[in-house]
């Protein structure tokens, strides 16, 4: 099973949300949808759910459209920045009517996991506080056990404690189950460890997609007196430059020469940096 | 069935409370209406129209649940098709169960209280179309008839419901003034219309009023329509939260 999106478009007016977004999400990852503020990610998810309809393209999952297709729709659930039910629902009861829909879904992992967010059950949904509506949010994606589950800033105003929480929960569940993850965050840092495919969109527009480990071995940092990587970056493709003093860190496409001074430090950029200095890149460059 | 089975059950789920409350308001009013009346030894109390008020109440019940039934599809993987179709089948079968128990109620406290005369129960059709009988009086055809006949009215008024709240979601702000401009003058203006129709002798609206047949024939088919063109707006809505 997988799930293409086929040159989707989306416009607000005069503002293009999504610009002809093409690619295959396939089964056994962990996806990071990345992107800056208004990049498009909630639009992408919100279009692949049906919650919205795109202007042109298609999204398709196992070769049939999403639009209005329960065949289709069955297969993903999307964790948004807030859910849809009744709001007069109580907890313990949203869970049941989600159990109801979806065949999979694990009531006792579910209630488990309640217990240790100490998520309380009897509460209605709208009397949840943000953090805990947030972690009702993610249990139920945890929970669902559909083939495509998307985490929408699934952290939310959640504290660090229960933030680690749930990441522990995501790979632990990833590591038994068949199900296929993606995770649209700003907090890149925590949940690189997790993603192994990274999407990056900017401005409505796909920037980059592939494995995360393929796209960072693309780049390196360059660190070191500023003279020095003055030299050393002359000819290179710079995404980023950072300084401080007389000290200079910029991040090169490419691989390190061999031959470095020794003054200078190489080094693997984190998926964060990665994506912070394409973000500079493209500002710098104007390509979109 | 896929998901038309946990859709349709939860919206019937859903709704029973509302229904139930609905009829128990209804019981309750009318008690106090026999007790004031049994009181104060005036027997001009009436208890009319229900069929008229259970159509209101309809009204507000799609209205309200369209969105929410459209949202939790979303939520839940059901398709807007799906999620309209069961929520259009719900709204039809709580209509014919209330436009059913209200006949009953009726007759039931129309019988009780016939002996003393203090209290009348008539609804429209027999107000219409069989000079005020008491439902108590009606024969067991004429009881028939008048719950198809509010059946109508229920489907009617909860298909304004769908396209009214359809109309709000879709519409922009400019819209949605004018929409509620014209909510408020539809009810000045129709009366006007309707003298204006009556001095015209315009053969429609006797078409319309004659025969009680005509006036369901009218108020299902535009039940449809209204449904149709909802279904239609449905379609492309962004589903987003509810405020």
């Amino acid at each position: 099973m997988s799930i293409e999106f086929e040159q989707v478009t989306k416009r607000y007016g005069s503002t293009t949300a999504l610009d002809g977004i093409s690619l295959t999400l396939e089964q056994g990852h962990i996806y990071g949808l990345l992107g800056n503020n208004g990049a498009g990610k909630s639009t992408l998810l919100s279009i692949l759910t049906d919650r919205q309809v795109a202007d042109s393209g298609e999204i398709r999952v196992d070769g049939q459209p999403t639009h209005n297709n329960n065949n289709a729709l069955k297969n993903l659930f999307l964790v948004g920045e807030q859910d849809l039910f009744p709001t007069g629902l109580k907890v313990e009861r949203a869970f049941r009517v989600t159990a109801d829909f979806y065949p999979d879904f694990d009531m006792d992992y579910a209630l488990a996991l309640a217990k240790k967010f100490e998520l309380p059950m009897k509460k209605k949904l709208n009397a949840l506080s943000t953090g805990y509506g947030s972690i009702f949010r993610l249990i139920l994606g945890l929970s669902v056990n559909a083939p495509y589950v998307f985490f929408d800033e699934p952290v939310l105003g959640l504290d660090a404690r229960h933030r680690e929480l749930f990441y522990q929960s995501l790979a632990e569940k990833f590591s038994v189950s068949e199900g296929t993850y993606l995770l649209s965050t700003h907090l890149i840092a925590e949940a690189e460890n997790l993603i192994d495919h990274t999407i990056i969109i900017h401005q409505g527009r796909l920037l980059c997609d592939g494995p995360t480990d393929a796209l960072l071995d693309q780049v390196y940092s360059l660190s070191g007196p500023a003279a020095a990587v003055d030299s050393a970056m002359a000819g290179k493709d710079v995404l980023s430059i950072q300084s401080l003093g007389g000290l200079k860190t910029v991040a090169i496409q490419g691989t390190p020469a061999l031959d470095l001074p020794s003054e200078l430090a190489a080094g693997r950029l984190g998926l964060q940096d990665y994506f912070i200095a394409l973000q500079e890149f493209q500002e710098k460059t104007r390509t979109f | 069935m896929g998901k038309a089975k946990p859709m349709l059950r939860f919206q019937l789920r859903d709704q029973l409370p509302a229904d139930l409350i609905f009829i128990a308001a209804n019981i309750g009013i009318v008690v106090i209406l026999m007790i004031i009346t049994h009181v104060t030894g005036d027997a001009s109390g009436s208890y009319t129209s229900i069929g008229l008020s259970t159509g209101i109440y309809m009204l507000v019940i799609a209205s309200v649940g369209l969105r929410s039934s459209l949202r939790l599809g979303a939520q839940l993987g059901v398709s807007r098709n799906r999620c309209f179709g069961d929520f259009v089948l719900s709204l039809i079968l709580s209509s014919f169960a209330l436009a059913i128990t209200i006949e009953i109620v009726l007759s039931v406290f129309s019988a009780a209280t016939a002996s003393s005369g203090m209290c009348h129960f008539t609804d429209l059709f027999a107000m219409l179309y069989l000079g005020e009988l008491d439902a108590g009086a009606l024969s067991l055809s004429q009881h028939l008839l008048s719950t198809i006949f509010n059946l109508c009215i229920i489907l009617f008024c909860t298909a304004i419901g769908a396209i009214f709240s359809m109309l709000f979601w879709r519409l922009n702000r400019l819209g949605r003034t004018i929409l509620v401009i014209l909510l408020i003058a539809i009810p000045f203006c129709f009366p006007m219309f309707l003298v204006y129709s009556l001095s015209t002798h315009l053969p429609a609206l006797f078409f319309f009023v004659g025969k009680p047949t005509n006036v369901m024939a009218v108020l299902l088919l535009s039940a449809v329509v209204l449904f149709f063109l909802s279904w239609l707006l449905s379609r492309t809505v962004h589903i987003r939260p509810g405020k």
